[in-house]
């Protein structure tokens, strides 16, 4: 299934194949969850939300034309502007308190592993908390996400040279932050 | 810090790509080569998600969300090859998916056998063909039975349908989202550029109509309807086209030759057989009643061959040629031509006119000799009986055609003449742009709010009753505001905008409706979505000029906030990403340059910018100036003014501190025109950041003169009452000068009063035939 490109999925999508949309779902929902968890503590809402951005896509599929902006960033913005809405209504942002990952299931799967690695996500995510809004957006879409420069720029509406920019600020920002906590 | 994010984002590309970190440190300054290591550490965290196991309930009911949405489209597939297998291969994989699980297999069978009782109970109650009825999923699917279907659309024993509450929820986000993110989608947006269709097939009874810009109209006989264009059409003898405003219309015929017809223009097509060369001899004859024509005829020689235009003030026959037509309103008619030679005759007298040149005809008179042309665009200086554009004075006539009230300081087209005597005649003058020194723009934060005067960023701006002011502003606010400087460095505000913080990006531009539809209209060929939110003025119709506000989405999508009829001078303006550079298109618009156009240095493709601009005649957009929206300046001044002094700097009468930060590029002096940017400081004070020149060559506009040369002494040439012109290495010859060659220079005249030959073109070489004198008789040429 993974060698069928997204354009053809979505184009079988778009013309009312489920199984498509399956397929695209099976692709992506492992990286949207992804992207929502960085920003949503509670597992089980991050797991409803990343299901409501497949709604989403679903409900505004017809509207979708690959005019040089990949799927990936289309779907990412659309996870993007839930998160916004989701923080509008709760009136904050729902970042992973440190106290509460070791309640992640990440612990469950392979302890040993796990906890080196979640360690380091820890202190990331902590980390990333210091950082401006727009920056730590670029960070995780960028280096937790996966998304190219350019798309990160389609789902934040900026120009690449602008995300170019705060990318560069972003980490310097997060080494600062990294190494303040390394103090404390 | 541009270079090194640019230099940084490189090694990211390298780290990406698979190059060891040690590698991608290389050259690397030390803060960069740490961000670098930061980069390789964060992806080398592994934050997994879920196992799938958490998501299988989801992902049934994202799929069944999928089917209940798209099952519409399924039908409509009809028999097409997908990627995919059919509807039932795929929810049974589904099911098979669900039954290896056995939690949810024992439920899943009973709810199957469930099923099965309530299939045979219905279908023998002879329900089932209603029911089959109701869905309208079922007898289009091709591949499958309508018993296969059955089983496969009653699959909810294995697919938990959505909730209402669910369901709801994702509407309210999609609804609260804002505007401009693809989640608010209501309506299907449409691009604000479409394609445009092939040209029909013509032959050499018929010519092709190409709607360029605004809209055309065809009529059939004196009694015809109007019938409009639909971007393309066809024409043949006995029937007109006329354009309307804002308007370019493109007619081909079969012989390769084209009409270019401006807006407002009237054409009948008279006679019309283009037979290519070699056939039989090309006739095209037309009646120009109104407007611009410019006409590329193909080269014929052939016997009998003709290609005529009648207009009110004579008529013109070629051969072979560019010529242009202009008929304006009280009936003047000037005939000219850029290559080839073109024939008029009216009242018995003819007038051959040469590259360079052009004619007068006024209706019931007979045509002018052949002038030579001159044309250009610049700065009013002067107006009344002689007006001085470019720094060359023009004589005005009765005839002259002035379009859009131009001022002493704005910018316009001259198309003119000189005389036999040297004097320059002004045929039409169009204004192009309002004076573009003492404009002043602003983005700050607004303090004060009072009847006639705001304040901004500390400066207090002049605010009156046709101060534009766009948006709920209130203290706090931060706003663009654009105007002009007066006399003692007093702001007036001409226009002030909300800059708020709604996805998408502002434009506005004065246009021509062209078609109107539920979800788009088509105005001044660009594609205006229209939603719920959209306010339009009830009763506008096709045809009318409008106001167009809105803001651009992404896929070039322009999305109409409001329409209202226009009483205002063609001007646009809208912000959005560069997408080329020469030539210049944003946010999916192409649009001209002039050598007034200001643009902000540094600007590059994928930059966000602003464009102003002025709608020409035709249609064209022109920018009047670029500017830069990339990190946006707050509390900065930004205006064009002429140099008073240098020392102490003054500009526009404004004296300006100059600091040793203060960024001075160019060569600078007294007259040239420059761009200030100002920063405001807190204290109300101004501190220059920059002064750079705009236009080094333009001034107050540049020429195109026609004219033959009298004379050539050493290096330089004699142009009849022109002054002499030295040719050196600035000036860029094409062609060998000789006396009595036709030439057309490019001239611009400076601020200093000195004035600049950019560019020298031979036009053509006159051939001297000495012929012996004619015979007896009046010797016209008509025929």
């Amino acid at each position: 299934m993974t060698d069928i490109s997204d354009t053809i999925l979505v184009k079988d999508a778009q013309d009312g194949n489920v199984h498509a949309v399956g397929a695209l779902y099976d692709r992506y929902q492992p990286r949207i969850y992804k992207y929502v968890r960085t920003r949503v503590y509670d597992h089980h809402r991050a797991q409803d939300l990343t299901g409501e951005v497949f709604l989403l896509m679903i409900k505004n599929l017809s509207s979708y034309r690959d005019m040089g902006v990949p799927f990936s960033a289309w779907l990412y913005r659309i996870a993007h502007n839930l998160l916004i809405n989701h923080f509008h209504k709760e009136n904050r942002a729902e970042w992973v308190p440190i106290s509460h990952a070791e309640n992640s299931h990440h612990r469950i799967s392979n302890p040993s592993v796990v906890l080196e690695q979640q360690l380091e996500l820890e202190w990331l995510l902590k980390a990333l908390e210091k950082l401006d809004e727009i920056q730590r957006e670029v960070i995780i879409l960028r280096f937790l996400a996966d998304l190219s420069l350019k798309e990160v720029a389609h789902v934040l509406n900026k120009t690449v040279s602008a995300v170019k920019a705060i990318q560069h600020r972003g980490l310097l920002a997060l080494k600062i932050a990294l190494s303040e906590m390394a103090k404390e | 810090m541009q270079d090194l994010d640019s230099l940084l984002q490189d090694k990211i590309d390298l780290l990406e790509v698979g190059e060891s970190l040690d590698t991608c440190l290389m050259d690397l300054p030390e803060q960069e080569a740490n961000l670098l290591k930061l980069v390789a550490t964060i992806r080398k965290v592994d934050f997994s998600a879920p196992e799938g196991s958490e998501f299988t309930e989801q992902r049934s009911q994202v799929l069944n969300y999928a089917q209940q949405t798209l099952k519409g489209k399924q039908i409509s597939n009809g028999g097409r090859d997908t990627a995919f297998p059919n509807l039932l291969d795929q929810v049974r994989s589904i099911l098979d998916r669900l039954l290896s699980r056995r939690e949810l297999a024992f439920g899943a069978v009973a709810l199957l056998v469930m099923f099965a009782c309530v299939f045979l109970f219905l279908a023998t109650a002879g329900l089932m063909g209603w029911m089959i009825n109701q869905d309208n999923q079922v007898a289009e699917v091709p591949g499958i039975s309508t018993a296969e279907f059955e089983s496969i659309d009653k699959q909810p024993i294995v697919i938990t349908p959505l909730t209402t509450e669910q369901i709801a929820a994702t509407e309210a986000v999609a609804q609260a989202t804002p505007a401009g993110s693809p989640t608010d989608v209501a309506v299907e947006y449409v691009p604000v550029t479409r394609a445009t269709p092939a040209l029909p097939e013509i032959d050499p009874k018929t010519a092709a109509v190409q709607v360029m810009q605004g809209s055309a109209q065809i009529q059939t006989g004196d009694e015809g309807e109007w019938v409009t264009v639909n971007q393309v059409g066809t024409l043949v003898a006995g029937q007109r086209i006329r354009t309307g405003k804002f308007s370019k219309v493109i007619l081909t015929f079969y012989d390769g030759s084209e009409v270019h017809l401006g807006a407002n223009t009237v054409i009948f097509v008279d006679e019309l057989d283009a037979q290519p060369t070699g056939k039989a001899p090309r006739i095209v004859k037309l009646t120009q009643r109104l407007g611009e024509t410019e006409h590329i005829v193909t080269s014929r020689d052939e016997k009998g061959a003709r290609y005529k235009i009648t207009t009110p003030g004579g008529i013109g026959t070629v051969q072979g040629t560019k010529f242009s037509v202009l008929v304006t309103e009280d009936l003047l008619t000037r005939f000219a031509v850029t290559e080839g030679e073109l024939e008029v005759n009216n009242l018995n007298k003819a007038v051959v006119v040469k590259p360079g040149q052009s004619t007068i005809t006024i209706a019931g008179q007979k045509p002018s000799e052949a002038v030579f042309q001159i044309n250009g665009e610049g700065e009013v200086s002067q107006i009344g009986l002689a007006w001085i554009i470019s720094g060359q004075s023009f004589q005005i006539t009765k005839h002259t055609n002035i379009v859009g009230d131009p001022q002493v300081g704005d910018l316009v087209r001259v198309e003119g003449y000189t005389t036999f005597d040297g004097k320059n005649v002004a045929v039409r003058i169009l204004l192009l742009q309002h004076a573009l020194t003492n404009q002043f723009t602003l983005t700050g934060e607004v303090e004060e709010i009072g009847g006639g005067l705001w304040k901004v960023s500390g400066q207090e701006l002049v605010v009156n009753d046709e101060t534009s002011i766009e948006g709920d502003i209130e203290i706090g606010d931060t706003v663009y505001v654009s105007g002009v400087i007066l006399t003692g460095g007093t702001l007036l505000a001409e226009r002030i905008i909300l800059v708020d913080e709604t996805p998408g990006l502002a434009f506005f531009f004065v246009g021509l409706v062209q078609e109107i539809y539920d979800n788009y209209w088509v105005i001044s060929d660009r594609v205006i979505s229209i939603d719920g939110n959209s306010t339009i003025t009830p009763g506008i119709a096709v045809g009318d000029l409008v106001v167009v506000r809105g803001r651009i989405l992404e896929d070039d999508i322009w999305l109409a906030r409001s329409i209202t009829l226009s009483s205002n001078e063609a001007t646009f303006e809208f912000t959005g990403i560069v997408q080329t550079i020469d030539p210049w298109t944003v946010s999916g618009i192409s649009f001209e340059m002039r050598d007034w156009t200001i643009v902000e240095p540094g600007i590059e493709a994928g930059d966000l910018v602003r464009v102003n601009g002025t709608i020409l005649s035709d249609g064209t957009w022109v920018a009047t100036r670029i500017s830069s929206l990339e990190n946006l300046p707050l509390h900065v001044i930004v205006f064009v003014g002429i140099v008073n002094s240098t020392a102490p700097w003054v500009v526009n009468g404004l004296p300006l501190v100059i600091s040793d930060d203060t960024i001075i590029t160019g060569e600078i002096t007294v007259g040239t025109p420059v761009i200030v940017t100002i920063q405001l400081m807190e204290d109300g004070t101004w501190v220059v950041l920059s002064i750079r020149p705009i236009h080094p060559l333009f001034g107050f506009g540049c020429l195109s003169v026609n004219a033959p040369v009298t004379g050539i002494t050493g290096n330089q040439i004699i142009l009849g009452n022109w002054a002499p012109i030295t040719l050196d290495d600035d000036v860029d010859v094409d062609g060998e000068i000789k006396v009595n060659s036709v030439i057309l220079f490019h001239v611009c005249g400076l601020h200093d009063g000195t004035v600049v030959i950019i560019q020298i073109i031979v036009i053509y070489q006159p051939v001297i035939i000495i012929v012996p004198p004619p015979p007896k008789g009046n010797g016209n040429h008509n025929g």
